[in-house]
């Protein structure tokens, strides 16, 4: 997975705690985790040590592939502050491995008009301080 | 049944976390344990649980007093709740039980008596 190279948007950085480490902090090594339970194996997303099907509270950081697509998008037009671009696409983006894992994140590496509903996307990593940032682009890009 | 709404409702089930300073589980977790424990304590099922109060509800800052609220206990639940209220101004905690009061509904009412710093 590569690395986005071009000038990085402004971004608020969240407090992160030792069930959320795992996803922001992946990307120093190219993956995105995702926890999942350690005895049904189904993915649980935002990550939380109860997993709501079988009820187990042992839940792991598994990679993936990094694949999913658009679930839906928008895209904004105002830098609300400074640094921020004046356009830019917020999207919901459902990961192959199980539809009900959804992220939110940026779709970059295109305009913004080129989104669209059920694009195929894969992630990558921006290093903002010591959180990797998942991002999407358009497979292929 | 009273007109008093308070006298046609019961407290059926309480749990409680951990209580610790530098706790090794995040202050999700420990909610989770504490409504887990509750609801068990009551008899019922997650899929029983039709309301869910919390004061002050989510702070999402770094200081640990309040970092969980209705959402992220909702969602980790699978929670399928017809009311919810995590809001801010009201007595204290007493806001949350009184919230609850009005919701008429079977509920969860996360209370804390310290929590964690989120690391």
């Amino acid at each position: 997975m590569a690395f986005d190279t071009s000038d990085p948007p402004a971004r608020v950085l969240p407090v992160i705690n030792q069930d959320s480490r795992p996803f922001w902090t992946g990307g120093r090594l190219g993956q995105l985790l995702i926890a999942r339970c350690d005895e049904c194996l189904y993915f649980v997303h935002p990550p939380v040590p109860f997993c709501p099907r079988s009820e187990s509270r042992q839940v792991s950081p598994v990679p993936v592939s990094g694949r999913g697509r658009v679930l839906s998008f928008s895209i904004n037009h105002k830098a609300w502050i400074p640094g921020l671009p004046s356009r830019y696409v917020l999207a919901l983006i459902e990961l192959a491995e199980q539809p009900d894992v959804r992220l939110v994140s940026n779709i970059v590496g295109c305009a913004p008009e080129e989104v669209s509903f059920g694009m195929e996307v894969e992630v990558l990593f921006e290093q903002v301080e010591d959180l990797w940032v998942p991002l999407f682009r358009s497979v292929g890009q | 049944m009273s007109r008093y709404p308070e006298k046609n409702i019961a407290i059926v089930g309480i749990g409680m976390s951990e209580v610790s300073r530098g706790a090794t589980k995040s202050a999700l977790a420990l909610t989770i344990d504490a409504a887990l424990e509750a609801i068990a304590d009551a008899g019922l099922s997650r899929a029983e649980i039709d309301g869910l109060a919390t004061w002050p509800g989510e702070r999402a800052d770094s200081s640990g007093f309040s970092p969980v609220g209705c959402a992220a206990l909702q969602d980790a639940l699978r929670l399928k709740v017809g009311w919810y209220a995590g809001g801010a101004e009201a007595p204290g905690q007493y806001g949350a039980v009184f919230n609850a009061i009005g919701g008429n509904r079977r509920g969860v009412v996360p209370q804390r008596a310290y929590l964690p710093n989120d690391v």
